[in-house]
Order: C-alpha cells, then sequence, then structure tokens
C-alpha cells in the first residue's frame, strides 16, 4: 500500500464524508479531488463528528446530488447518475427525487453562502414536482409525452436553481460549459438508448441482447486486468431499452402511420390487422357478420387501435397491451401488462365478432353507434 | 498481479444475466412483462451498487 493510499484510508477513517479514490476513472473528469475540507479532518468537521448529506461542489454535472450521495455511502457517483437515469425511464420518478435532493440537501461548504435562496429553491423544486404529478396522473407515462414533459421540467428545475440557488462566486462561463456538456452527455445517452429502443422493437432485439451479453462478458473479462467501468453505461444503454421493448412486447414490425380499413364483407377480412407506429381504425359497420363466431386480429406496436362494430353484433374481445388503456364498449381497463377480456366465453349462436387485441404502448378502443352494450350476446 | 475490480465483475455478470433474460424473452422462450422486468433491472443495479460500495468500504 503506498503512502497516498494510507492517507486515503486515513480520510475515509476520520472524514467519513469522502470516500472518493483520487483517480478514480469513474471520477468526473477523473480528476483527484482537490485538497480541502473535503479530504481531510479540520476544525469545522471534526473526526467523530456525524456523517451528514450534502451535495458536492467539487463533484458533479447538474446539483452535486449524485456527488454528494456518492461520497456519503461510499460508492461511485456515477452510478447514483445511472440510478437517476434509469429512475427516470420507469416513471421519472428519477428526475423527482433529484429535484427534491437539490431542493433539500445543503450544498457543502460554509454555512450562508448558499443559503439566502434556499427557501425560493424549495418552493420552486416543490412547484416543480406539484406539477410533473399532476401532468403525468396515475398511471404515470414511462414513455412518450410524459417522459418529454419530465425532461422539460428538470431543465426548469435546473435553471431556477442556477438563478436563484448557490454557485454565485462561481465562473459563469464554467457553469455554462458545465451544464452544456451535462445536457449534451444526457441528450446521447437518451438518444442512444431511443435509437436501441427502436431496432429492439423494430425485430433486432435478439441481437441487442447479445451484444449487451456480450459487453457483459468484456466486463468480466476485464475485471481481472483493471476494470472497464466506462462499459457500464453503455452496457446499460443496451439493456435498459430493450427491457422497456420486452416488458411492453412492442412490435414495430409493420406499417407506419395512419391507416383506415373498411371491409363491405366478410370475404373482404383479413386474418390480421397491423400497424408498427400510428394510428389503425378498422370499420366494420358494412360488414354483415354470419351467425357464429368470426375472429379478427388487430396488432399496434405504439399508437391506438379502434375498431367501429356494427349495431347487430355481439361482440367479444381478449385485448394485451403492455402499457395503456382499453375501452371495450364502455368496459375500460388502464395499467401495464393488461389482460382484458370481455363477452362470453361460451361459443353463442348469434353472429359474434371476437377481437383479439395486442397493444405495446398505447390504447386499443371498440365502439359502435347505437351502442347496447353486450346484451346482442346470449 | 492487479486487484479483482468487483464493481465491474458484478456489472458485468448482471449484464450478462439480464441479457441472457432478455434474449431468451426475444426467442420466445419466456414472455416476460413490467411485472418482473424492472425489479430484474433494478436488481441488477442494486447488485453493482452494493458491489461498488464493499469494495470501497
Amino acid at each position: 500500500m503506498d503512502s497516498r493510499a494510507r492517507v486515503d484510508d486515513a480520510s475515509a477513517m476520520t472524514s467519513p464524508d469522502d470516500n472518493l479514490t483520487p483517480g478514480d476513472p469513474l471520477r468526473a473528469g477523473g480528476e483527484a479531488p482537490p485538497p480541502g475540507p473535503e479530504t481531510a479532518p479540520t476544525a469545522e468537521m471534526p473526526p467523530d463528528s456525524p456523517r451528514r448529506l450534502t451535495r458536492s461542489r467539487d463533484d458533479r454535472f447538474i446539483g452535486g446530488v449524485a456527488g454528494g450521495l456518492g461520497r456519503y455511502f461510499g460508492v461511485d457517483p456515477i452510478l447514483f447518475r445511472i440510478g437517476f437515469v434509469v429512475l427516470s425511464f420507469f416513471g421519472g420518478t428519477g428526475l423527482l427525487a433529484y429535484l427534491v435532493l437539490l431542493a433539500f440537501v445543503p450544498a457543502d461548504g460554509p454555512p450562508g453562502e448558499t443559503g439566502a435562496s434556499r427557501g425560493v429553491t424549495v418552493a420552486g423544486a416543490i412547484i416543480l414536482g406539484v406539477v410533473a404529478l399532476a401532468v403525468l396522473g396515475p398511471p404515470i407515462v414511462v414513455l412518450g409525452p410524459g417522459l418529454f414533459v419530465l425532461g422539460v421540467l428538470a431543465l426548469l428545475g435546473v435553471l431556477l436553481w442556477r438563478a436563484v440557488g448557490g454557485d454565485l462566486g462561481d465562473d459563469p462561463a464554467r457553469i455554462a460549459g458545465r451544464v452544456a456538456l451535462a445536457g449534451l452527455l444526457a441528450l446521447g445517452i437518451v438518444g442512444a438508448a431511443l435509437g436501441v429502443g427502436f431496432v429492439a422493437a423494430a425485430g433486432g432485439g435478439a441481437v441487442i441482447a447479445g451484444l449487451a451479453i456480450a459487453a457483459g462478458v468484456v466486463l468480466v473479462a476485464t475485471a481481472f486486468v483493471g476494470g472497464a467501468r466506462w462499459l457500464i453505461v453503455p452496457a446499460l444503454v443496451l439493456v435498459l431499452p430493450l427491457a422497456v421493448v420486452t416488458a411492453a412486447d412492442i412490435d414495430l414490425d409493420g406499417s407506419f402511420g395512419q391507416r383506415h380499413y373498411r371491409p363491405a364483407s366478410v370475404s373482404e377480412l383479413t386474418p390480421v390487422y397491423d400497424v408498427g407506429m400510428g394510428e389503425l381504425v378498422l370499420d366494420l359497420r358494412d360488414v354483415d357478420f354470419p351467425p357464429g363466431r368470426t375472429d379478427v386480429d388487430v396488432e399496434v406496436g405504439v399508437g391506438q387501435a379502434r375498431v367501429l362494430a356494427p349495431d347487430d353484433v355481439c361482440v367479444t374481445s381478449d385485448v394485451s397491451i403492455g402499457v395503456g388503456h382499453a375501452d371495450v364498449l364502455d368496459e375500460e381497463d388502464r395499467g401495464i401488462d393488461l389482460a382484458f377480456a370481455t363477452g362470453q366465453p361460451v361459443p353463442s349462436p348469434d353472429s359474434t365478432l371476437h377481437v383479439n387485441a395486442d397493444v405495446g404502448v398505447g390504447e386499443f378502443r371498440v365502439e359502435r353507434a347505437g351502442f347496447d352494450g353486450f346484451a346482442a350476446c346470449r | 498481479m492487479k486487484r479483482v475490480d468487483r464493481t465491474s465483475l458484478v456489472a458485468g455478470l448482471v449484464t450478462i444475466g439480464l441479457g441472457v433474460l432478455l434474449l431468451v424473452d426475444q426467442l420466445g422462450a419466456i414472455d416476460l412483462g413490467f411485472g418482473y422486468t424492472p425489479s430484474a433491472v433494478l436488481a441488477g443495479l442494486g447488485a453493482i451498487l452494493v458491489a461498488s460500495g464493499l469494495e470501497r468500504g
């Protein structure tokens, strides 16, 4: 053990607030922490003082939340950054948590430097959090407009914090550069994740899974020769979108855009009506269904499917939706992993239209003008 | 001989595990839904965090 390591160990024991390893490849910029109150016991922070969670001024991309958490728990801050990004994909809670921590966790350093506008920052963060929850509503949207709204809210939160919060003595150009760099990095990660998700949903899921396994093998192999922690982020960029696509069962293998079908008879029906991403309308009001059951399959990757049924036919359905909403003749359900069945499970002598719907993310509806529920089914 | 980087080791094993799980789903052998997938992903991330914490602790 060299002398530098001994200093670090001593610091970790006497000043638990700093457990970062100098020169750690995961540390932002790969730089060693500057000497100061964080790396050695001081009069203000005696060795036996209780640990205190603070935002880091020295190790941060935006507000130092992840840097502070990493220092407090003694792990790499990038793991918390990854955690925030990951949780943002699962309902946007990562961004909300970051806003809350940004508001309520004080920055390290001498008190008073950033305390003047703290109340305003807290109020702003609370307002943004409430607005985010109100916009998202239950169930919280995982992908799509909800994530975009969260991104905008997070950006507003950062700008608000910058406007009224700390770092008044920092170089504005440096702040702007860091924010721009963090923004570009976040955009790059999100863009890459969206691209991976698109490829996976378009049928390349097995290839993506293979690449993820290969990345894992490289990580394991390099662990014995020093490690390649930088590969963790690319590996997660492969795994996370594929996990979302897999969980939602999104299949973009089909056409894109709006599709409107209006067959005039049963003979014109096709076995499957599908659209990869977009809106599908299947108007069956001109079809004279024969007695017995007629099956129609509807598949949508991401988007909406509407089936317009004749007034005089019994309608039954089996609906599978990864994330979204189903409304079959005013029988509704919403949420994740929906398995929704309506109508009679037993054979009926009536003219029966049975719709098998498979939607990844989106909405499925069955409507008819002269609505009489399932009264036509015996 | 260099010390084993446990964070990279665990992250690699987690990535392999999740990759195999997702590959099996893609091949149609199993059908993962939102009931299991997020839990598996978060458990993997938790394992990486624990490994990193133990390495530094």
